[in-house]
């Protein structure tokens, strides 16, 4: 039976929030209510972004991010999988590491970023490393949360029809906990997003993180905004994307439907 | 296959016991049953008698116990490729369309087109052709329970030990389900064991029925039900046979 539309079923219902927002911010400013050279409007933010644009600046900066996040993503959640593979599935692993990996977790990015300068200077490698380190964590804990969770009841059942350990690993164990792998994987890549922007605030001279320091070294308040704004939009981007990958690799998942 | 009358699996002195806190908590008390190849038996008690426990032995998931548990004429050590086993949730991977649920019962070492050609058949033991690419979670329970079912046969077992698997149906689905269970046993010729607390699947499906107590767990009477098959639920012996057992057994116990 069809269920007559409410009004939460439209999806267009998401954008009368932001809109209200963009306007009260631009008739606030036009009135006089905040200094607009400190403040800017959404409208001379939305001039600053359309000249970013035309100069061909903004997308410099936000192809140098990405590219920066996505091979720090990979590194560091290939290695979060690896690892917390081997510590869901080995319970000696998991206690030989569990100590280690418990000290080193709660460690700040940030504070790892002096270090990393210390060790490879101001390039690449050492951005690259930070954004490993942040997309790590999140898949690691949730890869083992994953594997330990899968309900023993399947694997009873392999056990009756005699399948060895390989079937039980690929065919249980690793489709059981692939939500969980997933959620880490989402977490990670908002921790990548974040590492990128702070590294590049710190110490880069490209990026959005660079984009939005040094406008405000050059006092371009306009050009500030419209990197914080881009990067809110790409890492919203970026979680929808691995949202429509997860309904598409994981079709059998309903229980988070929303 | 010929009857035989040697029992095919033997359950002897068998003794289980939990350890607890306060000491041991002892839930089957020297079962002794014989079991015919392409029996029938049915298992009945309540709740908290030991019959899913002794299952669990009989499938191999549990080796803790005393006595002696053969089959064949082998002492069961863990799982065995002659023996199945369906559990009273379907147990079906939510991550497997149907299709490769039922394939996932198929023992090592069948080539490819054999393994197509299995599982079409079993598809159609069941009665779920047109739902191979379905996802567990967009079927009725009922549904699921035969595709566990199917599971189980793919692999051709010549013993099935079936654990409450229709407890959590509707009735009419489960009346349903007795009825394919016994089509099925019929055609494939396999021994199955189930186990239920429901007297009346106990009658309709069984060739015998082991009647255990509570706590521990001990064989109170085992009987042979002659009514001829097909069964009606509706008919004098029927009725007949449910207030024995009844009456017998399990009377007293609504007032508790």
């Amino acid at each position: 039976m069809k269920r007559k539309k409410r009004l939460s079923d439209y999806w267009w219902v998401c954008l009368w929030v932001p809109c209200l927002f963009i306007l009260f911010w631009q008739y606030a400013g036009s009135a006089g209510a905040f200094n607009t050279r400190v403040l800017p409007t959404p409208g001379i933010i939305f001039d600053s972004f359309v000249k970013l644009i035309q100069d061909g600046v903004l997308q410099k900066h936000i192809a140098i991010s990405l590219q920066r996040v996505i091979q720090g993503y990979i590194y560091g959640s290939l290695a979060g999988i690896l690892v917390g593979a081997l510590m869901g599935v080995s319970p000696l692993i998991h206690r030989s590491l569990s100590f280690f990996t418990g000290i080193l977790r709660p460690i700040p990015i940030i504070a790892w970023f002096p270090v990393t300068i210390m060790l490879f200077g101001i390039d690449e490698t050492s951005k690259i490393l930070i954004i490993a380190i942040g997309a790590f964590w999140p898949v690691l804990i949730n890869v083992i949360d994953g594997i330990h969770n899968v309900d023993k009841k399947y694997i009873e059942v392999a056990e009756v029809f005699m399948k060895p350990k390989h079937t039980i690993l690929g065919k249980i164990i690793f489709p059981g906990a692939a939500v969980s792998i997933f959620t880490g994987l989402k977490v990670g890549i908002g921790n990548a997003w974040v590492s990128v922007i702070s590294a590049e605030l710190l110490a880069s001279s490209s990026g959005l993180g660079y984009l939005i320091s040094s406008s405000r070294e050059l006092a371009k308040p306009g050009s500030m905004m419209v990197g914080v704004f881009i990067i809110g939009i790409i890492g919203w981007a970026i979680n929808t994307l691995l949202e429509f990958l997860m309904k598409f690799i994981l079709p059998w998942n309903v229980n988070d439907k929303r | 296959m010929e009857k035989e009358n040697v029992s095919y699996v033997q359950i002897h002195n068998l003794n289980k016991s939990f350890a607890m806190k306060e000491g041991e908590l002892k839930v089957l008390d020297n079962i002794n049953i014989d079991i015919r190849k392409g029996e029938f038996i049915c298992i009945l008690g309540t709740s908290g008698c030991g019959k899913s426990t002794m299952l669990r032995m009989l499938a191999g998931l549990d080796t803790l116990y005393t006595g002696e548990v053969k089959v064949d004429g082998e002492e069961v050590k863990g799982p065995n490729p002659n023996i199945g086993m369906i559990f009273q949730e379907s147990r079906l991977f939510p991550w497997m369309r149907v299709r490769d649920n039922i394939k996932f019962g198929i023992k090592k070492g069948v080539s490819k087109e054999e393994q197509a050609e299995l599982i079409e058949k079993h598809i159609e033991l069941v009665g779920l052709k047109g739902f191979e690419k379905s996802y567990p979670h967009q079927l009725s329970g009922g549904m699921q329970q035969r595709v566990s079912i199917a599971r189980s046969l793919i692999g051709n077992p010549k013993i099935l030990l079936l654990d409450e698997p229709f407890g959590a149906l509707d009735a009419l689905t489960r009346m349903n389900m007795q009825q394919e269970t016994l089509r099925i046993w019929e055609k494939e010729q396999a021994t199955m064991i189930l186990v239920t607390h429901d007297i009346d699947e106990a009658i309709y499906l069984g060739s015998r029925i082991v009647i255990l107590s509570s706590r521990p767990g001990k064989v109170k009477e085992i009987i042979d039900v002659d009514i001829e098959r097909p069964r009606k639920r509706t008919s004098k012996e029927f009725a007949e046979l449910r207030n024995y057992i009844y009456n017998g057994f399990f009377a007293g116990m609504d007032n508790e």
